[in-house]
């Protein structure tokens, strides 16, 4: 047993100013030695280059897809405001739809945007699902993950830290520096920090190209609306970057030889990466299937007949029927002053709505159910935890997905309600003749998507935020009991 | 460094020697097997690769049970309605005798796409596309967009099947057990020492990879046959077994090229960390980056068209056809003054929803047919990018045989087509003709069967990769052996 403990240095407060200036000549030594290393120099290329080809084809297609989106909605909306006389409830059938635009950061991280419907058609009577997932008209190849600078950054940034902070304090071991440069002074925590400050800085050096490219593109691309949400986006990466370097000289720092700790950060960084979140997906779909479209249509078609209510839709359109009867002091329906259609479409899409409301629920509580398991894998893997974060900053995540047709199902039920009670207003029962015009599909308004603030997508990072945070803590606690307990000689 | 290179046996020596060392080789890797015991290695690389697999092959099984368990129902739900309306039809009923009606209103054909055996193994494009489509005697427009609801967290994450584990995880194993085969030996003076007693390096150093190939190799053998069981493979029928074997056969050449690979890097004088590196730089570059990127090119360079636009024009053949129908139906109420103010007449109206139909799908067909030409054209450039990576050869010649692929799934989508104009042809006919539907006409009612692809053209997808993969793992291998000849062991 040849391994010796470091010696304790008491802290005392003359030895502040020399401990920064100590951590600082550390920091200084190892920044200059990662810069000048071929090796880190070449992965920092790699990686530069990889990023600006994600770039470069995120901010075509982003560009190509909010183009094109824009385009699509507003002669979606002129085909409607130009369909001629009609009776509302065939203008109602005829329907419109509404296109999820593209949000600016989706260039960083698509998300899950590409598994995701891009229209959807707001017909009379009926929730329809979003339609259109570009992975459909992708290759297969696709499924082993798209190059998206969330990739880039995710994957691959951890994996270039891990590769300059493995040896840090192992090879130093080995080569015996280590006992001299603690015999000049420098306590383990201080060797710990400098050299924590040096490989952090001169990563962030040489991502910086890449990183104030983004920057000038997205400010470039929507102005600064989205600048919080980048920064927000740019803190949560460094905390993850800041957890890799922590972890990586912690290994490095306890591991008996370098070759040990790589062994041990590689696999860790591809367990983690690739393999955790492949199967805590797959465990949620297995634990909680989601239902088939054949279980939902069945559903939803047997709710429409009996409506979800005690009463069934024809019992409540008799209901309506007497009381407009009363209301108007008349006996038969010909002889009210409204069109008793219009009420009957409203009763219908209530009923409908209710139905669309329920499966629809039952459908997203399944998905939630997955999310959750998936979500809870995150303590294993902070790697997921980042890339939930990631997800939701950038608006590209599952639930900005739910808003979009949320908000898309809202505007479908108010022009349903307008159509229904432009029919029951402006004509008479049995009157099937009747058409509207022009200046109604003017004034239905128009389907317009309102992307959420920042704060509901930071509200839904907390759980994985605070994983984050709790893996960081972890890590500080154990650099911290790593220090204090430092092997000083090779074995 | 004292030692210098080290020539390898001479040819002849070697075939001289062959007879006197055999013994000592067996002892050899019998030794090496006995030290990688010892390391715990072996046990953990057969349990690790087993536990993976056959938890990946069950994966995949209770997703093909869903998509098999959905099919039956609804096969047992259009028969049901098929009986009960050839029952209604013997009888007269109106509703059940209009072609009309029940082709363009109730009845419709599941065409379902039969799990193929080993589509538990590679699950591929077949948790995306669709298994099944509801034929009706309506527009291909209505069934063809049409996509389970599905959660897209898990899609973009990818599946965890047996194809993902031997194509991500395999070449993992491979590389802990193997990085240092030739470093640490180094390292440790061992292969000095091992020299100077009179082994030849070259032979010394293959029986090392050979005991680690006979413990992965091994493991991955009974872990695959253990999954394959899992996965509900028939292994009695011919169409199961010989694309189970030719899995086995590329799953092995697999792990064999990254073997090579191993050997490759380690042919250099390296430190081990170096050499674990560089090899955890070639798995991200050959398993995660290339096919990346092959996606980025295919996708790129053959862009699909647009679904955001077809989306826009099929509201303007529908629209058209609308007005066209409008028009007819005018004409119709002037053909019949008398039914003016009522509806029309059963008849005339679903030959006017026919007529809307087909023309809208006359409309679409071209621009549908534009996705079918671009896919097909990507997938034909990924075939030919394949060959940069072998994670790429590996996964799509895996998909391939498991029948999970993108051609299988486009396969099934032209046959459903073709059934489809057989289909609505077969109500519309009747329909324009004014014909009624006869209980022998329920009889007759097109069938949907899905034609398998030959195997030949299967093979002619998988072989070609598994071919490249073999040729890389000899070059790199001779290679390696070459420079390992002139080695310096110390």
């Amino acid at each position: 047993m040849n391994a010796a403990a470091a010696p304790a240095v008491a802290p005392s407060p003359a030895a502040g100013a020399g401990a920064a200036r100590r951590v600082a000549i550390v920091a200084r030594k190892e920044l200059r030695g990662a810069l000048r290393d071929g090796r880190v120099l070449a992965g920092a290329c790699v990686l530069l280059l990889l990023g600006m080809v994600a770039l470069a084809s995120a901010g075509a297609r982003y560009a190509n897809v909010s183009r094109e989106r824009a385009v699509a909605q507003a002669l979606i909306q002129e085909q409607w405001t130009q369909q001629g006389e009609k009776n509302p409830h065939s203008a109602a059938h005829y329907g419109i739809y509404a296109f999820r635009p593209a949000l600016p950061l989706s260039f960083f991280d698509p998300g899950v945007l590409s598994y995701e419907g891009v229209s959807i058609w707001l017909e009379a009577h009926k929730r329809n699902f979003a339609a259109g997932r570009p992975a459909d008209d992708m290759t297969a190849l696709a499924r082993f993950g798209e190059l998206s600078l969330g990739f880039v950054f995710q994957a691959l940034v951890p994996l270039g830290l891990l590769l300059m902070a493995y040896a840090a304090f192992s090879s130093e071991r080995e080569s015996g520096t280590l006992r001299q440069l603690l015999a000049s002074g420098v306590t383990p925590a201080q060797l710990f920090v400098g050299k924590f400050l040096g490989l952090g800085g001169a990563a962030l050096l040489l991502l910086a190209p890449l990183l104030l490219l983004c920057l000038g593109v997205l400010v470039v691309a929507s102005g600064t609306t989205w600048l919080p949400a980048a920064l927000a986006l740019l803190v949560a990466y460094a905390g993850y970057g800041a957890l890799v370097l922590l972890l990586a000289l912690t290994v490095s720092a306890r591991a008996s030889t370098s070759q040990a700790a790589l062994l041990v950060l590689l696999a860790f960084w591809a367990v983690i990466t690739f393999v955790v979140p492949r199967i805590a997906a797959d465990l949620g779909r297995v634990l909680q299937p989601t239902p088939t479209l054949g279980d939902f249509q069945r559903g939803v078609d047997a709710d429409l007949a009996t409506g979800l209510g005690r009463e069934s839709p024809a019992a409540q359109v008799e209901k309506r029927r007497e009381q407009l009867l009363k209301l108007y002091k008349v006996e038969r329906e010909q002889d009210l002053p409204i069109n008793f259609q219009g009420i009957v479409f409203g009763i219908q899409d209530e009923v409908s709505n209710a139905v669309y409301d329920k499966h629809f629920g039952i459908l997203e509580r399944a998905v939630d159910a997955q999310v959750d398991v998936f979500e809870a894998a995150t303590v294993l893997s902070p790697r997921m935890a980042l890339a939930m974060i990631s997800q939701e900053l950038a608006g590209t995540s599952l639930q900005h997905q739910r808003h979009f047709e949320r908000g898309a199902e809202a505007f479908r039920r108010r022009l349903m309600d307008i159509l229904n009670r432009d029919i029951a207003m402006n004509s008479r029962s049995g009157q099937a003749d009747y058409r509207a015009g022009p200046d109604l599909w003017r004034n239905t308004g128009e389907y317009r998507f309102e992307p959420e603030p920042l704060r509901a997508s930071l509200a839904r990072s907390a759980a994985p935020l605070t994983v984050l945070v709790l893996w960081l803590a972890v890590l500080v606690g154990a650099s911290i009991a790593t220090t204090r307990r430092l092997r000083v000689l090779a074995t | 460094m004292s030692a210098g290179a080290l020539d390898g046996v001479s040819p002849g020596a070697a075939a001289g020697g062959r007879e006197r060392r055999a013994p000592a080789t067996g002892a050899r890797l019998r030794q090496e097997l006995h030290l990688l015991r010892r390391e715990g290695l072996a046990p953990w690389a057969l349990v690790a690769l087993t536990l993976l697999l056959v938890a990946a092959a069950l994966n995949g099984r209770a997703l093909l049970g869903v998509q098999a368990r959905t099919a039956a129902a609804l096969e047992d739900e259009a028969a049901q309605t098929t009986r009960a309306l050839a029952e209604q039809a013997g009888r007269g009923v109106a509703t059940a005798v209009s072609p009309g009606v029940v082709g363009y209103s109730v009845l419709g054909e599941p065409a379902v796409l039969p799990a193929s055996p080993l589509g538990a193994l590679a699950i591929g494009q077949g948790d995306l596309l669709p298994a099944w489509y509801p034929v009706t005697a309506r527009g291909p427009h209505h069934f063809l967009a049409r996509s389970e609801p599905e959660n897209p967290l898990r899609l973009s994450i990818g599946n965890f099947d047996a194809a993902f584990v031997i194509v991500w995880l395999l070449p993992l194993v491979v590389i802990a057990l193997s990085f240092n085969v030739v470093s640490a030996e180094r390292e440790r003076g061992v292969l000095a020492v091992a020299v100077a007693a009179g082994a030849s390096p070259v032979g010394f150093i293959l029986g090392k990879v050979a005991a680690r190939a006979l413990v992965v190799f091994g493991s991955l053998w009974i872990a695959l046959l253990a999954a394959a069981l899992a996965a509900g493979v028939p292994l009695g029928s011919a169409a199961g077994l010989l694309p189970l074997l030719l899995w086995l056969a590329g799953a092995t050449l697999y792990g064999a090229f990254w073997f090579a690979l191993a050997l490759f890097v380690n042919a250099r004088p390296r430190a081990s960390d170096q050499n674990a590196s560089l090899l955890a730089g070639a798995w991200l570059l050959l398993v995660i980056l290339l096919p990346a990127l092959t996606n980025l090119a295919a996708t790129t360079v053959f862009a699909a068209p647009s679904r955001v636009a077809l989306t826009t024009e099929l509201r303007e053949a529908s629209e058209a056809a609308d007005r066209a129908a409008a028009a007819s139906r005018d004409k119709y109420f002037f053909d019949h003054p008398e039914m003016q103010g009522g509806d029309m007449d059963r008849t005339a109206y679903f030959q006017s929803v026919a007529q809307s139909e087909l023309s809208i799908s006359e409309a679409m067909a071209p621009l549908l047919a534009q996705f079918d030409v671009q896919a097909r054209r990507q997938q034909g450039l990924v075939e030919v990018l394949q060959f940069l990576s072998p994670g790429t050869m590996t996964w799509q010649s895996l998909t391939a045989l498991a029948g999970s692929d993108g051609a299988r799934l486009r396969e099934f989508r032209a046959q459903v087509l073709a059934f489809h104009a057989r289909w609505s042809g077969f109500f519309r006919d009747p329909l324009m003709r004014g014909a009624t539907l006869t209980p022998a006409d329920y009889a007759a009612l097109p069938q949907f069967a899905f034609q398998e692809p030959p195997l030949g053209r299967t093979l002619a997808r998988a072989l070609p990769a598994l071919a490249m993969l073999l040729a890389l793992t000899l070059l790199l291998g001779g290679i390696a052996l070459r420079r390992l000849r002139r080695f310096p062991v110390a």
